[in-house]
């Protein structure tokens, strides 16, 4: 690190950055751990002097002393330590809930709103689900109670890719019948080679692609590429895999390899989460949008209207202070 | 000067002498604006009854108001009261002597702060009647100095104990030890972090080892090293060594790991001596968990 001073690294402390998320740890409590991480580290560099205390004292029948000493009512041990975890502001674009693990958007500071507009483009995720034939628990996942049990020995990999597809293909067809276009017509035809269909409903999760990549009986492993989903719909979904083969199905891991630009490459591991790492991967973070112009362009739309809003906003603000000021300079006259 | 006016606590005896100190005080200001010094004196007027003004004016009869009165007492110890509510030590700390030398000596209000009985009771202390024996007390028992501060902000009512009883129980506690000493000595010495450790996290350390890695109860009792680590880190670094087909933790055959190499040094040197891989393949190995 060039510089020991805090306040100039608490500057430039905004942005978004990309870590990896263990699995069987709470979000809230990886946002917490990263917020005590940052105010222990930023703690050891050079912080702010206590201010001077200036006392007058002495015999009042004598002239008096004036004497100058650092204040005890500034001293750390005081008041607390010069940045302290609630201080720093640490969202995800993306829920994560305890048992994914894997890539993991943050935003940090002002880059909260960044992440926020990362999160509302509907960026595609990849996953790679471990699920586990034979098996049925009452939470759809390994650490549930067992309630039924299966014969799984006569599956073979074209029956898991055959259930696969028709997900796909449902999917595919739904999308394009949400839009409310004729699937034959011209503008249907024109929006299928524009590039990628986002689903308008925020709360409707859709399936891009999904493959089966490896089966290693009883365990197999899916690729889904997808948006708008959650942790419970992916669990649903492995299950629903089981149930069109006949069968029965759990999950044993869901592990996220891919959140819109950002891959497993460039999340930094739990045991990387010190200031100057952050801070590496911050700009690292910075650099990969830029380079995007998509998203860039998007960025700066939003930015726009909000700079509208909030340049209105202080429009009216001005102009009723403006009358509150003649009111006040004619009573003052009168 | 209004405000400063207001927060003087105003007693019958001690209006002579405020009114002294006051007068001098008017008549520098005077000195350097004589409009403002008018406006001042016209609202301290206010603030006195008409007896006690008269009782004033009688005392002052023959003195002139721009003549500077001699200080017949001390009043040094007169000022603003401290009684009022606060959310933290910080307004207390730059007039209490006991606040100051307990910071001194590194007491943390800021963790201690919250306690609420502790603000009113810390600062009615007297250091050297009520926190001096206290400290000697410490030192004579070999608590070092460089840790009074940690442990005051552990237990700051340790000031309300009684030392001769104190004095009674650290005896007994010696001798109840001595029995004990011997049987526990080995896991104390080893480990004596095993006596703080949490009960529940203890015992899901020993039935990660006991069903995940599938180790006997004799072995972990031999090495209690496997106690102290985090279940997180244990998993992490079995799953990778069963991933490289080494998992192998009977030490009746070859290739043996024990727990010590497992749960001993950071994550390089395992790579480098258990593992005998690159901490670049274990990074990537995390990636997938």
């Amino acid at each position: 690190m060039l510089t020991e001073d805090a306040t100039t690294v608490w500057k430039y402390l905004n942005g978004i950055i990309c870590i990896y998320k263990p699995a069987m740890v709470s979000m809230s409590s990886v946002r917490k751990l990263l917020c005590s991480k940052l105010a222990l580290d930023l703690n050891e560099l050079k912080c702010r002097k206590p201010r001077n205390y200036v006392s007058i004292d002495g015999d009042t029948r004598h002239p008096l002393n004036v004497n100058i000493r650092s204040s005890y009512a500034d001293h750390p041990l005081v008041i607390g330590p010069r940045y302290i975890p609630e201080e720093i502001k640490v969202r995800p674009a993306k829920f994560f809930e305890k048992r994914t693990s894997g890539v993991c958007i943050m935003g940090i500071n002002y880059g909260i709103r960044r992440a926020f507009y990362l999160n509302t483009c509907n960026p595609l995720c990849t996953y790679h689900i471990t699920g586990q034939f034979g098996l049925a628990t009452d939470n759809l996942f390994s650490d549930g109670k067992i309630i039924y049990k299966s014969n799984f020995e006569y599956i073979r990999k074209p029956f898991v890719d055959e259930a696969v597809a028709s997900i796909q293909a449902n999917h595919q067809k739904n999308l394009f019948s949400s839009t409310g276009f004729h699937p034959q017509s011209q503008t249907a035809y024109e929006l299928a080679v524009s590039g990628m269909v986002r689903p308008v409903d925020k709360n409707v999760p859709v399936i891009y692609s999904i493959k089966c990549i490896q089966l290693n009986l009883p365990y197999f492993i899916l690729e889904v590429v997808s948006v708008n989903e959650n942790e419970d719909y992916l669990l649903n979904l492995v299950h629903e895999v089981g149930y069109r083969i006949k069968n029965l199905a759990i999950t044993t891991a869901v592990h996220c390899i891919r959140h819109s630009y950002f891959s497993l490459e460039n999340a930094i591991l739990k045991k990387h989460w010190s200031l100057q790492n952050i801070l590496d991967n911050l700009n690292h973070c910075n650099d990969i949008l830029k380079l995007n112009k998509e998203f860039s362009i998007y960025l700066q739309q939003k930015q726009e209207e909000e700079k509208k809003f909030f340049s209105n906003c202080n429009e009216d603000l001005d102009a009723e202070l403006e009358n509150e000021m003649d009111i006040i300079q004619s009573e003052k006259i009168h | 000067m209004v405000p400063l006016l207001n927060r003087f606590i105003i007693n019958k005896n001690s209006t002579n002498i405020i009114y002294q100190l006051y007068r001098n005080v008017f008549l520098s200001y005077i000195r350097e604006n004589v409009t403002t010094a008018l406006t001042v004196t016209t609202n301290s007027e206010k603030l006195l009854g008409q007896q006690e003004k008269d009782e004033f004016d009688e005392v002052n009869k023959n003195v002139s108001v721009l003549e500077e009165l001699p200080n017949l007492e001390d009043v040094s110890h007169i000022g603003p009261p401290i009684d009022f509510k606060s959310f933290n030590f910080a307004p207390f700390a730059d007039n209490s002597v006991v606040l100051q030398k307990l910071v001194d000596l590194g007491v943390d209000f800021y963790k201690i702060e919250q306690r609420k009985v502790l603000p009113t009771y810390l600062l009615q202390l007297n250091f050297e009647e009520n926190i001096q024996p206290y400290i000697s007390f410490l030192h004579d028992n070999g608590v070092p100095s460089n840790k009074l501060g940690r442990f005051f902000t552990k237990n700051p009512f340790f000031f309300q104990v009684n030392l001769e009883d104190l004095q009674k129980t650290l005896w007994e506690i010696k001798d109840v030890v001595g029995f004990s000493k011997e049987q526990c000595k080995n896991l104390l010495l080893n480990v004596p972090y095993i006596w703080t450790i949490n009960p529940d996290n203890l015992k899901a350390r020993i039935d990660f080892m006991l069903t995940e890695m599938e180790l006997s109860l004799d072995m972990i009792a031999a090495n209690p090293f496997g106690m102290v680590n985090r279940v997180s880190r244990m998993r992490e670094r079995h799953l990778f060594l069963k991933s490289l087909g080494k998992a192998q933790y009977d030490p009746t055959k070859p290739n043996f790991i024990s727990i010590r190499m497992i749960t001993h040094g950071n994550d390089a040197s395992f790579c480098e001596f258990v593992a005998k891989t690159s901490i670049e393949t274990y990074n990537m190995f995390l990636k997938t968990l």
